[in-house]
């Protein structure tokens, strides 16, 4: 009894075990794996696959799914951009007007999913087409970049910035995850999310509004990926229509490697966060081994399923999951 | 229970690596050769360019690309890699006008020659670029379909990628040619993305909606899709058709007439020479040039001459 519970506890060793192997191969296998900038560039990597997979992590516990998420990232993403561009209102504005414009997409899917009642896989699916149709009708089609003074000198900007040789954008995702670490592990909110993604129904019975939680997740959502999207932003300096595509199938994945459970209920902050290193470890590995261009998402695609296996190897015992 | 389990992954970790490294070999010169792309034959071409140089010259190439086409992020990320991993050179295409400034210059920083291929964008930091001149070859195609058309056309354009530096280019080329005819009308921009069953079906919904359409001008490698929907939909000699490069589908489309040019810019050539100049540098520290791999018109003419691409 002791011994399970304290394998409970160690809930990401699985994940964390995959992690290990991944790096004790890249060290041997390439001469550049363990330089200190190489790791700095996983890390940096990892930023906005980890900014949106915290959301996800939120959604997946609580038994939803957002597919939308690469399209709403474009979205704000163009819509800050242009703002930026057009000098139409202060940087700081834009700033807080792009966060606010996240959580409203984000709202739009929660509402919809929970007072509308349809599943948020159709839901998101629409959704994801929307909101890529308004990234292009803000640009025109175009990318937004070369932005005026009144943007890049701004305190905006330093999220792109790099603090001797370190991206600020690091230390922005590494406090998302403590705080979102907080918000699950610690808050009440956080234990309502496991109880509505593990029996719903039992939830609503016991005074949890199921709804609203759920909503306050999607809320969450769009919330980072307007995060991830002002990050990018203020990183690349510039913005294109495509942007984000694809990182929807990315952060789930990194969910799922990090030990959650697609049926609700299961998955931690520490966990996606390990899960979105291991991805860009991967990633990076395959460029630094030259591995052929035409294997690498294969390759992507195996390790994902081992790490599952791992893990669920480690988790054979657990009635949670 | 868990020890021995770790303990034995650890260790099948270690065997691995000393696998794995036998394909990490330290070679003189490395090169890291870094597409936007990688779905196409198109795409094929480039890094078999790339990689005949590496052979040639007993160097090593290492060909990566985004898994989603275009993706700047993931793009700029592979880039970074190839920097952390100090290379001696790297070649890449730089497809968005201001995106990869930041990632050159640290390039650049670092004592890393970048050279830009197939597009590139002004003032970007690229040491140099091989590829065509795309406003001039866009302005060709233009020219040639417009006269044949006998100064009338109402024309639509497809791109699979609206923003990218080389494709607005070539667009801008086949519009400055169309101002040159009293009779010819632009009628939209169309976004038949980088996949050909998409393209086909926004190409013909464009049809659809403008039956006045007489003409569809491709300005990327997809444009073999336009001489599919030409061809299934019985419009050859209503509806013209052009685009650019060489794949086996456009050269088929141009023998049965369904459409009536394309437009090659050797993408082997490309890839070849984004190397060697590189190497060349490296090796000699000969100075960086650009080099126009031209604008090859492929018509009914002279398909037969030449090769898919």
């Amino acid at each position: 009894m002791k011994e399970k519970r304290k394998i409970k506890k160690m809930g990401e060793l699985g994940v964390f075990a995959v992690l290990v192997i991944i790096f004790v191969i890249m060290s041997f296998a390439s001469p550049v794996f363990l330089k200190t900038s190489n790791l700095i560039n996983i890390v940096r990597q990892t930023v906005e696959i980890g900014i949106m997979a915290i959301g996800m992590t939120f959604l997946i516990i609580a038994g939803e799914l957002d597919l939308s998420i690469g399209s709403l990232f474009a979205t704000t993403a163009m819509f800050g951009g242009y703002l930026f561009k057009n000098e139409t209102v202060p940087a700081t504005l834009v700033f807080f007007l792009v966060l606010i414009g996240g959580i409203v997409l984000g709202c739009v899917n929660g509402l919809l999913v929970t007072r509308v009642g349809i599943p948020s896989f159709i839901v998101t699916l629409g959704t994801m087409k929307i909101y890529r149709s308004f990234a292009y009708a803000i640009g025109g089609g175009q990318s937004i970049g070369q932005f005026p003074e009144s943007a890049t000198n701004s305190w905006v900007w330093a999220l792109g910035a790099k603090i001797n040789g370190i991206p600020v954008q690091i230390f922005v995702m590494i406090g998302l995850f403590i705080i979102a670490h907080i918000l699950l592990k610690k808050t009440t909110y956080g234990y309502q999310v496991y109880a509505t993604g593990g029996n719903a129904r039992a939830a609503h019975l016991s005074g949890i509004n199921v709804k609203n939680v759920k909503l306050i997740a999607f809320a969450i959502m769009g919330f980072l990926c307007a995060t991830a999207a002002l990050v990018s932003t203020a990183y690349l300096g510039t913005v294109t229509t495509t942007s984000g595509a694809g990182r929807e199938m990315d952060a789930i994945a990194a969910v799922i490697l990090g030990g959650a459970a697609l049926s609700g209920g299961r998955g931690t902050i520490l966990g996606t966060f390990l899960g979105a290193i291991i991805m860009a470890t991967v990633k990076n590995g395959m460029v630094l081994l030259s591995v052929p261009v035409f294997w690498q998402d294969g390759f992507i695609g195996v390790v994902v399923i081992l790490a599952v296996l791992v893990d669920l190897f480690f988790h054979k015992n657990d009635s949670e999951r | 229970m868990m020890k021995k389990l770790l303990a034995l992954v650890l260790g099948g970790a270690m065997v691995l690596s000393m696998g794995v490294t036998a394909f990490a070999e330290e070679a003189d010169i490395n090169i890291a050769f870094v597409m936007h792309a990688q779905n196409g034959s198109f795409y094929t071409k480039l890094s078999d360019g790339a990689e005949a140089a590496a052979k040639d010259l007993g160097i090593t190439v290492n060909v990566t690309a985004p898994n989603t086409a275009s993706s700047l992020q993931e793009q700029i990320g592979l880039l970074e890699t190839a920097v952390a991993s100090e290379v001696d050179g790297i070649a890449t295409v730089t497809w968005d006008p201001s995106g990869f400034n930041g990632i050159i210059a640290e390039a650049a920083e670092k004592g890393i020659p970048v050279i830009g291929f197939n597009q590139d964008a002004e003032g970007c930091g690229s040491v140099a670029f091989i590829g065509q001149a795309y406003e001039k070859a866009g302005y060709s195609l233009g020219k040639y379909m417009f006269d044949l058309m006998g100064g009338e056309a109402k024309y639509i354009i497809a791109s699979c990628g609206p923003t990218d530096v080389a494709l607005v280019a070539r667009e801008a080329g086949i519009d400055r040619a169309a101002a040159e005819y009293d009779g010819v009308e632009k009628i939209e921009t169309i976004d038949i993305g980088t996949d050909l069953t998409n393209a086909y079906g926004v190409i013909e919904n464009a049809l659809l909606a403008h039956p006045e359409c007489t003409a569809v001008l491709g300005v990327d490698c997809f444009s073999e899709a336009i001489g599919n929907v030409i061809e299934d939909q019985g419009l050859i000699g209503t509806v013209y058709g052009a685009g650019f490069d060489l794949t086996e589908g456009m050269l088929g489309h141009i023998k049965n007439g369904s459409v009536q040019l394309t437009v090659g810019q050797n993408p082997f050539l490309q890839g070849y020479y984004s190397v060697l100049e590189l190497y060349l540098n490296k090796a000699y520290g000969s100075d960086f040039l650009n080099i126009d791999t031209g604008a090859q018109m492929v018509t009914a003419d002279n398909v037969n001459d030449v090769q898919p691409e």
